[in-house]
């Protein structure tokens, strides 16, 4: 590892967020492991909450010299990931800065409220929308779920956004480590479907960005 | 699958490696020598032993989850008296529970070194309350230690360690979520390999001191308690976690203890105050360093602390001003005209650069991009995603059932009291069977109050498995003894799922994953005079509504165990097994659109299609556990099988 950063900074901030259940802890594990690999100095806060799946769940990725604390300012952070397009908004109208990237996958989870007809779901393309206008530039939207269910496990779903975070090219550092974060984490035997949801993941967001 | 030695376990001092607060935590212990660990899961805390537990065997360990965390304490305290070092970890109502051991280990003079980690969750991320366990370091007369980050945290563990064998007492590493559940980089030292066999010192055992001092003794034990209050105060005035950061000669300080350091260190930045206010660091709240914080304010025109939740530290350094520097105006959170710092809720950066704007004068930063009214119109487009059940959840047929059974008895008013778990979310619609719960087994004797005091109305305590070992025994034997005929449903999904799927007395399995007895919950209700019980599987509707029935019409107390394994363990076993649950099937011609089994069941996986009228289930969501085919009233939904 090498102790010195690449490039230095103060403060790059970058926010995974979705749904409990869809991956969210091990996709800013690896994430910022492979940050710690670059020689960065990092702090993530995440939500561990109830250990049950269904609420929503955001982990703050901070990178940089100027870093102290695990939560990140309204109006500070770079890049969104979303598993999830309300997710993606939810976090975006509080934290995005002007002119930062989302890059979400497209396939919503309803809350069961709006099936019981009390809440309301927009569409993706309204959300895209409402995205733009609380100042992102970027809005990269993409079937993540449906990639990795050609894949033959949608549990990968996350994999293949930790590719697309890499892809928008916003990573202070080589992706190359995240491919080694993600060697180390990953179990030998699942690690060829993971690699290949990154790569998957990657082009589409380097295709759209 | 070959698994890699995890990072808080590799033997390579000097390694910068990414860990999560409580993984530093454990690490500490490893490095600093910590022989026997005991607790009970409870977020923020449970990683803790989760991590201890993974290492055990292998450094020569002995790691448990204890049936409370009363048992977890006094596990760690019997290996403590005989001189190991000894951990034990708990979200802050966990101390609750473990306060009565604490308050008489604190006169026993154990040998051994002994930390009791209080993680405490501001903001209530995953609690029932945001009570503050400083003050319970401080009723039981103990010194309490605030890390700031993860780095911190471990390498304070093996220095509490000795302090708490220099002192002959317990001691409180009190940590919050944002330690707790903080991933930052942290530096490895060397492991700490030399294992005793313990033995109880001389000058513990009543065998050789005579009879454990009471109000009798020569010594009062209360005045020995005090007397390494003073030891304790030398070790905070020098801990290397308490710093000063100032250049000289600035007039307005700020102190901030524990995590809060870093957003005070923020604020600082965002503000341009560096160079122009002093900060002091503390990480010792109990008992505070008396010279170093009267030096730091003596010199000093305006002072703000900056501290989560109460104002513990705020209320000394009043005292201290006043009689070091009586004029100092201090702004905290005590005194409503200079309250800049919430005492509910966890603090950030945000909260506390806006309060020390506030202490100091300035206009407060303006948050960039879009406008707050932009912001607020666009919120109003947000959906709400509340915490539900997962798909396939067992508790949400359990509740439903016992729904059915009250419809089918005519019953329009009953009282149905939760507990501590995943089923208390039956309070949500559309089940809304639990008016209200309090703590751990509180189900139990609740219920029974509820049932004294509205004889003739149903009355139900929800409690789930590892709850009932936890807390629920002692309440039913209360029940029994006096005859009182609440109907208690236990919610038996065979694992402490909320807490993250740790194992309990009834899964036959113990923390390091060795076969263990396994309790079964009929014999332990049978066992204390429980004469109905009625166990069922609650993905079996019809049968168990049925059972339920019997139950309700028993005349005096009566127990249902509703047993069927977690789905997100199911799943995640199965995953591990590498099978695949084949979904549930609406077959749209036969679906009316009705719309009762979002309504009246409620499964996530269930989603309304409001173009076509139907309902369709997300395939990614559910697991097949066909309970919602025996909700449809048009058979439209298809089980797996048939599907």
């Amino acid at each position: 590892m090498s102790a010195v950063p690449a490039k230095p900074i103060k403060e790059f901030n970058v926010i995974i967020c979705g749904v409990g259940g869809q991956g969210n802890l091990l996709a800013s594990e690896i994430v910022a492991t492979a940050a710690v690999k670059a020689g960065y100095k990092s702090r993530i806060g995440e939500t561990f909450g109830a250990a049950q799946r269904g609420g929503p769940v955001a982990s703050y990725i901070r990178i940089g010299s100027n870093i102290y604390g695990p939560i990140v300012n309204p109006g500070s952070v770079s890049l969104i990931v979303a598993f999830e397009p309300m997710e993606a908004l939810r976090n975006a109208v509080r934290f995005l800065e002007p002119g930062g990237m989302v890059v979400m996958n497209s396939r919503p989870i309803i809350p069961l409220a709006v099936s019981m007809g009390k809440d309301k779901y927009p569409s993706v393309d309204e959300i895209a929308q409402l995205i733009k206008k609380s100042g992102a530039k970027d809005v990269v939207a993409f079937d993540a779920m449906a990639i990795a269910e050609k894949m033959g496990n949608p549990i990968v779903m996350n994999i293949v956004m930790v590719g697309a975070l890499a892809g928008s090219g916003l990573l202070p550092f080589s992706e190359d480590l995240v491919r080694e974060a993600i060697r180390e984490r990953i179990p030998s035997a699942l690690l060829e479907l993971n690699m290949k949801a990154f790569d998957e993941g990657y082009r589409a967001s380097a295709r759209k960005s | 699958m070959s698994r890699r030695i995890p990072p808080y376990a590799l033997d390579k001092p000097e390694e910068r490696v990414l860990l999560l607060g409580n993984q530093a935590v454990a690490r500490g212990f490893l490095e600093g020598g910590g022989q026997v660990a005991s607790t009970y899961p409870g977020t923020p805390s449970s990683e803790i032993l989760e991590t201890v537990a993974s290492f055990a065997d292998q450094y020569g360990i002995y790691a448990e989850w204890a049936a409370n965390e009363m048992v977890g304490f006094e596990v760690a305290a019997g290996a403590a008296l005989c001189g190991l070092r000894a951990l034990t970890a708990m979200k802050h109502i966990g101390v609750n529970w473990a306060m009565d051991p604490l308050m008489h280990l604190i006169f026993r003079n154990p040998s051994g070194g002994f930390i009791l980690v209080s993680a405490d969750d501001p903001s209530q991320h995953s609690s029932a309350n945001e009570q503050d366990n400083r003050y319970l370091a401080r009723i039981a007369c103990i010194p309490c230690y605030e890390p700031a980050d993860p780095g911190e945290a471990k390498d304070m563990v093996p220095r509490l360690f000795e302090i708490s064998e220099k002192l002959r007492l317990p001691v409180m590493l009190r940590i919050t979520t944002r330690l707790c559940h903080v991933r930052g980089d942290v530096v490895l030292g060397p492991i700490n390999k030399e294992r005793k066999v313990g033995k109880m010192a001389q000058d513990v055992s009543q065998k050789f001191i005579g009879r454990i001092a009471g109000g009798q003794a020569l010594i009062s034990p209360h005045k020995i308690l005090h007397d390494k209050e003073v030891v304790e105060k030398e070790i905070a005035e020098t801990f290397p976690w308490n710093r000063v950061e100032a250049k000289g000669g600035e007039k307005i300080g700020v102190i901030a203890s524990g995590v809060s350091y870093n957003y005070a260190k923020e604020a600082i930045m965002k503000l341009g105050l560096e160079g122009k206010v002093a900060l002091l660091k503390l990480s010792t709240t109990w008992p505070l360093p008396e010279k170093m914080l009267t030096n730091f304010i003596s010199g000093l025109d305006r002072l703000l602390i900056v501290e989560e939740l109460q104002p513990f530290v705020e209320l000394h350094i009043w005292a201290m001003a006043k009689k070091v520097n009586p004029k100092l105006d201090i702004w905290g959170k005590l005194d409503e005209k200079t309250k800049v710092i919430p005492r509910e809720q966890e603090l950030n950066s945000f909260i506390v650069t806006n309060g020390m704007a506030d202490f100091m004068g300035m206009k407060r930063p303006e948050i960039v991009g879009a406008t707050p009214e932009v912001r607020a119109e666009i919120s109003k487009q947000i959906t709400p995603r509340a915490l539900d059940m997962c798909a396939g959840c067992p508790h949400r047929s359990t509740g439903y059932i016992v729904k059915q059974a009250l419809k089918k008895l005519g019953v329009k008013d009953w009282i149905g009291i939760g507990d501590i778990g995943c089923y208390g979310m039956m309070g949500n619609p559309p089940l809304q069977m639990i008016d209200t719960a309090l703590c751990m087994g509180a189900s139990i004797g609740v219920s029974q109050g509820c049932s004294r005091a509205a004889p003739g109305t149903p009355v139900f305590g929800f409690i789930g498995d590892s709850t009932f070992f936890h807390a629920g025994v002692p309440g039913l034997i209360n029940a029994i003894y006096n005859n009182t005929p609440v109907k208690f449903v236990v919610c038996d999904n065979g694992v402490t799922a909320m807490t993250g799927f740790q194992e309990h007395p009834g899964t036959g399995r113990t923390a390091t994953g060795k076969p263990a007895t396994k309790l079964d919950i009929e014999s332990v209700v049978r066992g204390v005079g429980v004469k109905c019980v009625e166990t069922i599987d609650p993905y079996q509707i019809g049968p168990s509504i049925e059972a339920v029935i019997r139950a309700i019409k028993f005349d005096g107390p009566a127990c249902v165990i509703s047993r069927r394994l977690c789905a997100s363990e199911a799943v995640r076993l199965a995953r591990r097994q590498g099978k695949v649950f084949k979904p549930a099937y609406v077959n749209a011609e036969e679906c009316t659109g009705c719309r009762i089994c979002v309504n009246t069941y409620g499964c996530p996986a269930l989603v309304y299609n409001p173009e076509k009228n139907v309902v369709i289930i997300d395939n990614t969501l559910c697991m097949g556990c066909s309970s919602c085919s025996q909700v449809c009233p048009y058979n439209a939904i298809k089980k797996p099988e048939e599907a």
